[in-house]
């Protein structure tokens, strides 16, 4: 194993901060998700935004395995 | 206490994080406890006394696996998850190694959380029902405050249930703390004089040389301090129930008039001529083999041989290993109810220390070493740190003290013996006072004055 570079570690570094931004807004949907009542029609947009966000959440981990 | 809300801590240096988690409990009836980091987490562990914590992996301060060997050590009967960003399988194992219940990654799962609050509450509402039914068990062995469910002691139960209508004598064998003064309690409740008195008589808590007047009374003037004229203890016990406890102990001189006593019911006053008649139940306790003590000839075998009669032995307690989970939950209720702590009972680990430990001092020694756990317990349940803790005063080396002079058994012979050494000594023996005097080095009899002279007994 050969060690990472700096540039490496600032990369792992912010995908771990973006990664906890992330789980925040994804659990605030989670909990809206529970909270508002089935026939709301809030609850299309907080989907949305769910969604979007485990997209993102998704996709970090291919930020790091791209790095050389 | 029945229907308190189970606890969830929450330790996350994230705080919308912290907020997520106490919505999301709370919902699912949990009172939410939230913490920014394992700092003080320590200190405040036995107030909060949380079911289950909830503990970020990743935090700059106290790393979370820290704290979850804090937890798991103070207080066992905590269940703790551990949640993370990066989950792999080698943390993973790591955790569950060290105690954790799971490992989640972030964002948290709520489908797997709801399931692993629903098993900690089960847990706690198991717990519940067992202390409940250890205890209801043992109310159901139990025969007039002992507690007892090995074969040894409910043939004992029963042999007292046969002969305390009938025996006017008996004599209990056994080793220190285990239970002779309250089998003679058993017998005397049980027998027809239970509405008289029951007088109790140490035989090693006195001199020589008032044996006799404390027995059998004395006249006014029979001795310089005689000032009044005293019934002795058979005279108060009449129509009731003497129990001599260390009847062993008696002088040679003393045994022939106790021989008297019972057998005829005479007794007579120190510096009188006058027999009084008595009608007394004796019951007698030994911690010695009284064969023994015939054959050296410290013991007459005609009163032996009265008192042996009915012969009651008490087996020691690591011959009865059986009893001490039931005597330890009994304990525990009892002192935890006293220091006003909600304890459910001791942990897997505890439970073996105490099955293994060789109580030299008996059931006193494990009721003395439960009320020490209980009053130091932080947790819901005695750890085996605590109970380790509770034990190590009884096997730890206690101070060396002097040799006794030849007359170590005057009061002022050893002036450096306070109460509060004395009664740390018999903490560290568990309360097993031959231990004790011999660690003091001092006679039992000169033991037994220094605690009545301090207000120990
Ligand atoms: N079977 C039992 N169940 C519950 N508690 C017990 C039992 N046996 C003894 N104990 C408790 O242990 C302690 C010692 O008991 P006890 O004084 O009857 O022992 P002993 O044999 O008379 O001791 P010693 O020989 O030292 O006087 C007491 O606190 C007593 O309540």
């Amino acid at each position: 194993m050969t060690e990472p570079s700096a540039s490496n570690r600032v990369t792992h570094d912010l995908v771990h901060e973006f990664k906890n931004h992330l789980a925040v807004i994804v659990g605030f949907c989670d909990l809206l998700l529970r909270e508002l009542p089935d026939t709301d029609p809030r609850r299309e947009d907080v989907l949305q935004m769910q969604k979007a966000g485990r997209d993102a959440l998704a996709l970090l981990p291919r930020l790091t395995t791209r790095m050389p | 206490m029945a229907d308190r809300r189970p606890v969830l801590l929450v330790v996350d240096d994230e705080p919308a994080i912290l907020g997520i988690v106490r919505r999301f409990a709370e919902s699912e009836d949990f009172d939410v406890a939230t913490h920014a980091g394992g700092r003080d987490l320590v200190a405040e562990l036995p107030a909060l006394k949380p079911d289950v914590a909830l503990v970020d992996r990743n935090m700059p301060e106290v790393g979370g696996l820290d704290i979850l060997r804090t937890i798991r050590e103070i207080d066992p009967a905590c269940q703790v998850i551990l949640m993370t960003g990066e989950a792999t399988v080698d943390s993973a194992v790591e955790a569950v190694k060290l105690g954790a219940l799971d490992y989640l990654s972030k964002p948290l799962d709520f489908d797997r959380l709801r399931e692993l609050l629903s098993t900690v509450r089960h847990g706690i509402e198991r717990r519940r029902r067992l202390l409940a039914a250890d205890t209801e068990l043992a109310s159901r062995f139990e025969f007039y405050g002992m507690i007892g469910r090995s074969p040894a002691m409910q043939e004992l139960f029963d042999l007292i249930r046969r002969l305390a209508p009938h025996a006017r004598t008996a004599l209990l064998t056994g080793e220190t703390g285990t239970g002779k003064e309250l089998v003679a309690r058993a017998m005397h409740r049980l027998g027809p004089r239970r509405d008289r008195r029951l007088v109790v008589f140490n035989c090693s808590a006195i001199v020589d040389t008032l044996f006799e007047s404390e027995l059998f009374g004395h006249t006014r003037g029979a001795f310089t301090g005689a000032v009044d004229s005293k019934a002795g203890l058979f005279e108060t016990a009449d129509r009731g129930t003497l129990f001599l406890d260390e009847v062993g102990e008696l002088p040679l001189a003393v045994q022939a008039k106790l021989l008297r006593a019972i057998e005829y019911g005479e007794v007579q006053r120190v510096g009188s001529s006058e027999a009084r008649r008595v009608d007394v139940r004796t019951i007698a306790a030994t911690n010695r083999r009284l064969s023994d003590e015939v054959s050296a000839g410290r013991f007459r075998q005609d009163l032996y041989y009265r008192l042996n009669v009915v012969d009651i032995g008490l087996r020691p307690l690591r011959e009865r290993r059986e009893d001490i989970p039931y005597l330890t939950a009994a304990f525990v209720k009892e002192f935890g109810e006293r220091f006003g702590k909600s304890l459910t009972g001791v942990s897997p680990g505890a439970e073996r220390l105490l099955h293994n430990a060789p109580w030299p001092g008996n059931i006193r020694e494990l009721r003395n070493m439960i009320e020490r756990a209980c009053m130091l317990s932080e947790g819901r349940m005695l750890s085996e740190r605590e109970v380790l803790h509770a034990l190590g005063g009884a096997t730890q080396r206690g101070p060396t003290l002097p040799q006794p002079a030849a007359q170590a058994d005057s009061l002022d012979a050893q002036p450096q013996l306070d109460g509060r050494t004395v009664e740390r000594v018999l903490q560290q023996v568990g309360g097993n006072r031959s231990a004790a005097a011999r660690r003091l080095g001092i006679s039992r009899r000169a033991l037994y004055r220094r605690l009545d002279a301090f207000g120990l007994r």
